[in-house]
């Protein structure tokens, strides 16, 4: 085990916490989720601390937990309880009337990141916003790194769509 | 076109490429495919309409984290209240937040010098000690509390008969025997805490040397298990389980004597 590893995670739990947030929003479209997706990764990244090799990429290893945690079981329950997903415009998009004048084309790039399927916008974001590569996301997700590029592909297809008809978004 | 024999590079190969993820000989050929193919630029030039600038669209999103809430959630494990039935690690961590703090609480009265802190580093440290206790288990966080004790920390006698008898009742466990000069340490006091949602009693011994020991009890689930020996915060412990109840003896004192005083607590506290 060591302490050393401990503080890692401790550490990387406590300042990646708005990065683990932005990803779990992204996941959820939904606030609420989101926060109860880095919460659990929270839980569990603490549990297993022990597991958590030095040396090695802790913020995806953080990831790989919330990615987990999401796919085997929050978006469950969020089928189940019928969450639904909310209006992207009121998810990903930025509070304060000063940022939203300044930034509508980053605005429209949250909202048309949003309206790509699931593991194309789960692939876009560990991969374009994270910057990982696509080994890292390929393990994150736990899919070979062909999936990572075929979806890669497929999500630069449709944005380029959009890109030719930008009022559609 | 690329010559006969080349594959025409996909989708997939393209975005490599436009991502760098391509090795150096697949990069080569690919320059080579798209200097003899217009149709494969103009695919290339399509695949690079989807670039955005998606890091700093995200970047906006950054500012609305509810950090001090998510970092509140960490440590609001030290309120019972907020302990809710979800799912059973969470219960386990939040709990373990829980005895971290109250044990904490309680050896901070005892350290020296804690007083003379400004409150913010009080608050630094506690908050560092809550996140960091989690998943170490109720040694650990013995272990935690007991580094803060020194001698003086037992001295005057505060043996109570109450709290004695109080934390025997809790614990079904009579501890009389127990609570008296063993092995060269004298017992100074009993003191209810909880660990887990569970009961957790704690007896002072004051060794002749000055070294201050803690003999801590809770009721475990767990299959009997020997004593073992075991180092945490520079402290030696000796801890086993045996007929429902889970038992540890810490202090800085070498193997050999704290396995001696383990061995004769064993036998008090037998039922």
């Amino acid at each position: 085990m060591g302490e050393t590893d401990h503080d890692i995670v401790t550490a990387a739990l406590t300042a990646e916490l708005p990065r683990l947030w932005r990803y779990a929003l992204s996941l959820s479209r939904n606030h609420h989720m989101a926060e109860e997706l880095v919460q659990a990764t929270c839980v569990r990244a603490l549990e297993r601390r022990d597991q958590f090799q030095a040396g090695t990429n802790v913020l995806a290893w953080l990831f790989t937990i919330l990615s987990s945690i999401w796919k085997n079981q929050l978006r469950a329950d969020k089928v189940r309880t019928g969450g639904g997903f909310v209006d992207p415009e009121e998810v990903l998009v930025v509070d304060g009337a000063r940022q939203m004048e300044t930034n509508n084309l980053l605005r429209r790039v949250l909202r048309e990141v949003e309206s790509l399927p699931e593991a194309q916008r789960q692939t876009v974001h560990l991969v374009y916003v994270e910057q990982f590569t696509y080994r890292e996301a390929a393990h994150i997700l736990d899919v070979p790194i062909g999936t990572i590029m075929s979806r890669l592909a497929a999500a630069r297809t449709a944005l380029a769509g959009l890109a030719r008809a930008p009022d559609s978004t | 076109m690329p010559t006969t024999g080349q594959h025409m590079p996909t989708d997939e190969e393209l975005v490599a490429y436009i991502d760098g993820e391509l090795s150096l000989d697949a990069r080569q050929a690919m320059d080579e495919a798209l200097a003899a193919s217009p149709e494969l630029c103009a695919r290339l030039e399509e695949l690079h309409m989807g670039d955005r600038p998606f890091r700093e669209a995200f970047d906006l999103l950054l500012d609305q984290a509810p950090v001090e809430r998510m970092l509140a959630r960490l440590t609001e494990q030290s309120t019972p209240v907020a302990v809710k039935p979800v799912e059973g690690p969470r219960t386990d961590w939040r709990a373990a937040g829980i005895a971290a703090m109250i044990l904490l609480s309680v050896g901070l009265g005892f350290a020296v010098g804690w007083g003379a802190k400004p409150v913010e580093e009080k608050i630094v440290e506690i908050e560092k000690v809550v996140q960091v206790a989690p998943a170490k288990g109720w040694r650990q966080a013995v272990a935690d509390y007991q580094a803060l004790f020194i001698t003086e920390s037992l001295t005057p006698d505060q043996g109570d008969g109450a709290a004695l008898a109080l934390v025997s009742e809790r614990l079904g466990l009579p501890l009389e025997k127990a609570a008296a000069d063993v092995g060269g340490v004298s017992f100074r006091r009993a003191t209810l805490l909880a660990f887990n949602g569970k009961e957790l009693a704690q007896l002072a011994y004051l060794g002749d040397d000055g070294v201050p020991l803690a003999f801590c009890i809770l009721r475990s689930a767990n299959a009997d298990a020997a004593p073992a020996f075991e180092v945490r915060n520079d402290l030696g412990i000796v801890h086993w389980v045996e007929n429902g109840y889970g038992y540890m003896l810490i202090g800085k004192l070498p193997e050999q004597r704290l396995d001696t005083i383990a061995a004769d607590l064993r036998e008090r506290v037998r039922l």
